[in-house]
Parts: C-alpha cells; sequence; structure tokens
C-alpha cells in the first residue's frame, strides 16, 4: 500500500474534503484515512484536522487532485508531504515530484517503508 | 492553529467560532453592520442549518456535563477551585503578574495506557509498565473518551435507527467527516468486531462516567464484555436498543472492586474509587453557575419519560427526545464569535438567564483569567477579541470576556474585573471567609 501523510496546517480539512468530494462510496472504501486532531488542551473540542494519512494501492490519483486544490487557492502557506511509496512506483512518484515542482509551498520528503507515519511530522 | 469551538469542562459555556470567509452571503449580511443583537441572532440561526455537526458536537459535550455523573462532579469541584484560585490571587495587585498551577485541572487530561495484550483480553498500565508483548496500544485520557463518545453519538444521531449499527456506514462517515475514532478502533480490534464495538461504545463509556476513574472502570467493562463475546450471540442477535447499560453497571458492581461507597470523594486528584450518582451532587448545597439547573431539569425529565434516562447514551433510538432536547437543554451559555478578516470580529452570548446562577458576564471576566493564568482548559490561541493595539491583547488574560466594543478603549473588562475584585475583597474582609462554601454567598 502507499501512503501519504499531508499537512496543510489549518487547511488541511478543506484539502482532504476536497480530495473526497467527488469519490463514491465504493471509491471511498478504498482508501484507508486517519486524521490526526489538533492537541486538545484540556477542553471538549470541535475537531480539527492537522494532518491526514491517506493509503491506497495507489495515491497517485490522490495526489493530482491535491494539485487541482492548491490550483484553487489563491495562496497556501506550506503543505508539508511524507510519502511512503516503493522507488519501483513511478507513477506515483512521478506525480509527487510534479506537485512539489509546480508549487513551492509543497515540501516533499520520504519515508522508509516500515516508519509510523502517524506519528507527529 | 485554527481557533477552535469547545465546551471547557470547567465552567461548561459553548464557544463556537466561525470563520467569515466561509459563511454564506445570507450569514453575512446579518453579521456586517453596527452591532445589532436580533441580526446576530439570525446569522446564528442561519450557521446553526449549515454546520449542523459543530453544533450538536458541542451540545453533546454540554449533555455529558447535565447527565454523566463524573462530569458533573468534575465540573462543580474545579469551578470552586476556580473560585479558590481567584480569591487567593486577588491579594496580588496587577492581574498581569497572576501565573498560577491548578494540579486538579489537569485530572480528565491523566493518561492510562490499555494494551490488547492477546484475543478479547485487554491490560490497563497507570504507570508506563509495558506488557511484554502485546498486539496494540492505546493511550486514554477521561477526555478521549468523552469524545470518542461525543463522535458516536453525532454519527448515531445523524444517520438514524437505520445505519446506527453499521460499521460500514460508519467508516464512510468517518472518513468524510472530521471525529475522534481512535478510542472506537482499539474497542473493535479488542472485541473483534466492530459491528459490536459501534454498538456498545457509547453506552459503555458513559456507564464509566458513572465513576470516579472513569478509565479505570473502562478497562474493567471492556475486559469484562471481551470476554463475554462468545457467549452472548443470543443477546446480540436482537434488535437495538439493547440494555446495554445494565449489564454495564452490573459488571461494575461485580468486578470494579471500588475503594470507597458512592459519592465518597471530592478529591479531585487522588479520588476514591467509587460509584458517582447524580442525584446525590445535584442536590448538593454546592452549585454549578451553568450546569445545576439544567441537570436538575434532565432529572424531573426523566422521571416523566424514561426515554430521557438514557437518551445520550443511545442517541438513534431517543431522535424525538433528542430533538426537544435541543430545544429545552441547549447549553446554558453559548458565546459566538464570527471572525471577520478586515472589519473585525463579530461577538455575542445567548444564555439562559433562567439556567445561570450568576451574571454570565462576570463569570466568564473570571474564568477569562484564570484559565489563562493556569494556562489549563486554555488554548494559546483562543480569544475572542480583535483589537491588536489594545494594551490587553497580548497577556490575553480576556480571552474569553465577550463584550467588544468598536474602539478598545471602550472595553468593559477591566472595570468589571475591577469591580469584582473589590466586591470579593469588600465581601471577604466583612465574613471573615472566602466566599465559595457556600454558592449564595457568591455576590459578585
Amino acid at each position: 500500500m502507499e501512503r501519504l501523510k499531508i499537512s496543510a496546517g489549518e487547511d488541511t480539512e478543506a484539502m482532504l474534503q476536497f480530495v473526497l468530494e467527488d469519490l463514491s462510496d465504493e471509491q471511498l472504501d478504498e482508501l484507508d484515512i486517519h486524521r490526526t486532531p489538533a492537541p486538545d488542551y484540556g477542553m471538549n473540542n470541535e475537531p480539527i484536522t492537522i494532518s491526514v494519512v491517506i493509503g491506497a494501492a495507489t495515491v497517485a490519483a490522490v495526489t493530482r487532485l491535491i494539485g487541482q486544490w492548491i490550483e484553487t487557492r489563491r495562496q497556501i502557506k506550506q503543505l508539508e508531504i511524507v510519502a511512503q511509496v516503493p522507488e519501483d512506483h513511478p507513477e506515483t512518484r512521478n506525480a509527487l515530484v510534479k506537485l512539489a515542482g509546480d508549487n513551492a509551498a509543497v515540501a516533499l520528503r520520504y519515508a522508509e517503508p516500515s516508519a509510523d507515519l502517524e506519528l507527529p511530522l | 492553529m485554527p481557533i477552535r469551538s469547545h465546551v471547557d469542562p470547567c465552567l461548561f459555556a459553548r464557544f463556537i467560532y466561525v470563520d467569515g470567509s466561509v459563511v454564506s452571503p445570507a450569514v453575512l449580511e446579518q453579521i456586517e453592520g453596527a452591532p445589532d443583537q436580533e441580526r446576530y441572532f439570525a446569522a446564528w440561526r442561519a450557521q446553526h442549518e449549515s454546520t449542523p455537526h459543530v453544533i450538536f458536537h458541542e451540545a453533546y459535550h454540554f449533555w455529558q456535563g447535565l447527565r454523566l455523573p463524573y462530569v458533573y462532579w468534575y465540573a462543580l469541584l474545579s469551578f470552586r477551585g476556580v473560585a479558590q484560585a481567584f480569591d487567593t490571587a486577588n491579594s496580588v495587585g496587577d492581574v498581569h503578574e497572576w501565573d498560577m498551577l491548578i494540579p486538579e485541572f489537569y485530572r480528565p487530561r491523566l493518561s492510562y495506557q490499555l494494551f490488547h495484550v492477546g484475543r478479547r483480553s485487554v491490560e490497563l498500565s497507570t504507570r508506563g509498565a509495558t506488557p511484554e508483548s502485546y498486539i496494540a496500544r492505546a493511550v486514554v485520557s477521561a477526555l478521549d473518551l468523552l469524545e470518542a463518545a461525543a463522535s458516536i453519538a453525532q454519527y448515531q444521531a445523524t444517520v438514524g435507527t437505520a445505519m446506527a449499527s453499521d460499521p460500514l456506514a460508519f467508516a464512510r462517515w468517518c472518513k468524510r467527516t472530521p471525529s475522534y475514532t481512535r478510542v472506537f478502533t482499539f474497542v473493535a480490534r479488542v472485541l473483534e468486531s466492530e459491528e459490536t464495538a459501534l454498538r456498545s461504545l457509547l453506552p459503555l463509556i458513559n456507564t464509566c462516567f458513572r465513576t470516579s476513574d472513569p478509565v479505570r472502570a473502562f478497562h474493567i467493562v471492556l475486559a469484562v464484555l471481551a470476554r463475554e463475546m462468545d457467549t452472548v450471540d443470543e443477546w446480540l442477535g436482537q434488535p437495538e436498543p439493547l440494555w446495554w447499560s445494565g449489564h454495564f453497571d452490573e459488571w461494575l458492581d461485580a468486578y470494579a472492586g471500588f475503594e470507597g461507597p458512592p459519592d465518597s470523594t471530592t478529591d479531585l486528584l487522588k479520588p476514591t474509587y467509587c460509584r458517582l450518582t447524580l442525584d446525590h451532587w445535584t442536590a448538593n448545597s454546592l452549585e454549578h453557575p451553568l450546569l445545576s439547573k439544567s441537570a436538575r431539569a434532565w432529572i424531573e425529565a426523566a422521571a416523566e419519560n424514561p426515554v430521557y434516562g438514557w437518551a445520550i447514551d443511545q442517541p438513534a433510538w431517543a431522535s424525538d427526545v433528542l430533538s426537544k432536547a435541543r430545544e429545552d437543554f441547549e447549553p446554558t451559555a453559548t458565546v459566538v464569535r464570527f471572525g471577520l478578516a478586515g472589519t473585525g470580529n463579530r461577538v455575542f452570548v445567548m444564555s439562559r438567564e433562567d439556567r445561570l446562577t450568576y451574571d454570565i458576564r462576570d463569570l466568564l471576566t473570571i474564568w477569562s483569567v484564570i484559565r489563562r493564568a493556569a494556562g489549563s482548559h486554555f488554548d494559546p490561541d483562543h480569544r475572542l477579541c480583535h483589537h491588536s493595539s489594545c494594551p490587553e491583547f497580548q497577556a490575553n488574560y480576556c480571552n474569553s470576556y465577550p463584550i467588544i466594543p468598536s474602539r478598545f478603549e471602550d472595553c468593559g473588562f477591566p472595570p468589571r474585573l475591577k469591580r469584582i475584585r473589590e466586591g470579593l475583597r469588600n465581601a471577604t474582609q466583612e465574613k471573615g471567609e472566602m466566599p465559595y462554601g457556600a454558592p449564595q454567598d457568591l455576590s459578585w
């Protein structure tokens, strides 16, 4: 499975909603999605997403949707992506390289296959 | 970080933050222009319809304060701690020098480790000990359980009875909706059944909040449920709503190993492990300024209609009662902030005067100062005001004060705080005692 950990600060949920917007239930079933909520500071909070891990057989389409989301924004502060994508998966790797190349605000790095992406960035 | 809507577990005011850049033109029209309470209410009603999930989530947290004895007990005693802290700090002249540690405030955040150690087997660790091997680990506090419950309640109230127990529908909802699902995932793994986890988790959590140590109770009830899974097939085969709470209560009686009789502790730091009951704490002479009257009203409603007794445990099957509860048991005080870039924030308070014990503006003033000085139950980004050139802005002791004037020079926070402090000082001198022992003495 390929996985991306993405943080777009306070815009993370907006980005995720853009990615999920047009997916059918069946397409959604193919995705693993794990949100990390903001710290609670001892209160009962509205859940706000500060980062999300998206996993699927291939996340190339997700990567391209992120690029489209960035195009809809006038500006984004920073978007960090940690990618767990094997080297022999060229479609996703190429999509990630293009995303980072086209957008200066995107910071891309790769994680080892054994890394726990649900840990803080 | 974005400022988040929340209910704090101490004062129990609901704060709703609305990002002005994403509201509808209809809402924007209502909140722009000169301050006007009626137009703000209209904007709130419109916003209510466009973000029902946030509104429900925070309303559910308020209901937890009314219905779950631990949450009520904590609010009652911790707010007494606020009054004590305010009184003690009052001897320090400049409020900006108030800096305090209130250890009791950390109680709901105290984390335990739960380990899934084998087939349908779970262990609890309170002091960092780790089993030699385990399948999964969850770090869980009382607050985590409350959030997990609020998310499941939100789901079940949204989808109704047809899908309330459907794990696939829940999984899809969780993917599409920001929610707290970590506890559910752990419980589903332990029980080896997402469906049973979805059906049982909300009543399980709520049952555990009828004790002075909800996470400890959670471990016991979960362990028994996991153990019993193979023997309760026939019972599980019946349609919902099943009486989960009754069974969980019986298991607590049998296995919890309570250390004292019910309601035998007021110690937030090291409470005796015991049952807590709403009847006892709502009859106490100590009054919570936002919860007590509503909690007693809910108990009266439950005496007339038993569904009120379990409505927050199984919301999908109590939709009529919860619809009514959304009117009758709205949070006693809601502070709404529409954040508008350029023209400043629009802030207003909605409060139920018949359910309040004191002036909400005074309560919010005191709470602002103490949560800032103690640094707990406080998000450093939390503020209502936009006047960044005000000398009070940086220190943010006014974080929850809800009346934002056009000019910061006209702000009522400093004079109100001064009046409260002088009144408290005089009351203490006249009576020779701190005025928090009996609620009627709180003459701020």
